[in-house]
């Protein structure tokens, strides 16, 4: 069975973010477990795949989490229903949980193909079949 | 490739067989003329179907911007960015397969009723003017290599060199069949 550890004992650095990915992260009394992870930081989705946390990797000197929702906070109202509503808590970033389109599911039409490659194909479908970025530092960059 | 390029491509062949699927071949030939190959068309059929399919999928900057940076390929400042760019490059190609696909259906039947064979003389004659235009533009754009050289990056200048070197090789040998 993983171990069950707490989210503070990896942002105080107690755990590795390479160890924490074999283990079970309590966050707000919800268990998360490893998903996915980019350049920048490691993804954690509960268990009934509904919301993600993100954690930075320490190495890169850069607070990508602050910066993300620095980009959700100043985009407009019609930006944000592209985006996957964010938030951050104790530094760590929460989000809604979307199956991004690498894994696989639906079949994407012209206009969602040039959507996802504005945003460098970092985006993903919402339960109600929404097409939408996040990873915000990505969306509408390309 | 990446196998992500692969499905990527794949799946945009999908869907402009699926949106081409009602419209005739001739029609269909013209439109890639007129979208591909920027000859401009009389058709107001064929210009009806380019809008639509441009405001369908919601290509509308992306082509106003792709059109500008053709007719300007020596800004130093493209208006396209890389996805409307790579876009609009992507549907020409996977256009072109679409339409081959097409063409290739009516050169693999059966030598014993061959489909050029039940073609009576006005549909050669149209089907020969259509792939006579399509390969007179063909042959334009490959004696303007360094143009496509000065736009694109090396290996997409190259690919898209090669593919038109294919298709000439398609053509000549339709028009050889159908005379």
């Amino acid at each position: 069975m993983s171990k069950i550890i707490n989210v503070i004992d990896v942002l105080d650095n107690k755990i590795s973010l390479e160890d924490a990915k074999s283990m079970i992260i309590m966050h707000k009394g919800e268990a998360y477990t490893y998903f996915d992870e980019g350049l920048t930081r490691h993804v954690y989705a509960n268990a009934d795949k509904t919301k993600v946390i993100k954690l930075n990797m320490r190495e890169s000197g850069i607070n990508y989490n602050q910066m993300e929702i620095d980009i959700y906070t100043n985009a407009s109202e019609e930006s944000k229903e592209q985006m996957v509503e964010t938030t951050i808590s104790n530094n760590l970033i929460e989000q809604e949980f979307v199956t991004p389109i690498k894994f696989g599911g639906k079949k994407l039409t012209i206009p969602q193909r040039l959507f996802a490659r504005s945003c460098r194909n970092e985006v993903g479908w919402t339960v109600d079949g929404k097409l939408q970025c996040f990873d915000l530092d990505e969306f509408k960059k390309y | 490739m990446s196998k992500q390029s692969i499905d990527e491509s794949i799946e945009l062949q999908e869907n402009l067989f699926e949106y081409f699927k009602d419209v005739d071949d001739k029609t269909f030939s013209e439109f890639i003329d007129c979208f591909v190959y920027h000859t401009g068309t009389q058709n107001n059929k064929v210009s009806k179907l380019a809008t639509a399919f441009i405001e369908d999928n919601g290509l509308t900057n992306a082509h106003i911007n792709y059109m500008h940076d053709m007719e300007n390929p020596k800004q130093f400042f493209s208006r396209s960015n890389l996805s409307e760019c790579s876009m609009m490059q992507d549907i020409k190609n996977s256009l072109l397969s679409v339409a081959y696909n097409r063409f290739r259906k009516v050169l693999s039947q059966p030598k014993s009723t061959p489909m050029l064979g039940r073609l009576n003389k006005v549909e050669k004659q149209d089907l020969t003017r259509v792939i006579t235009h399509c390969e007179r533009s063909n042959d334009d754009l490959m004696m303007d290599e360094e143009t496509t050289r000065s736009m694109f990056d090396k290996d997409e200048a190259e690919e898209i060199i090669a593919e038109r070197k294919r298709f000439s090789k398609l053509f000549t040998k339709v028009l050889k069949r159908l005379k």
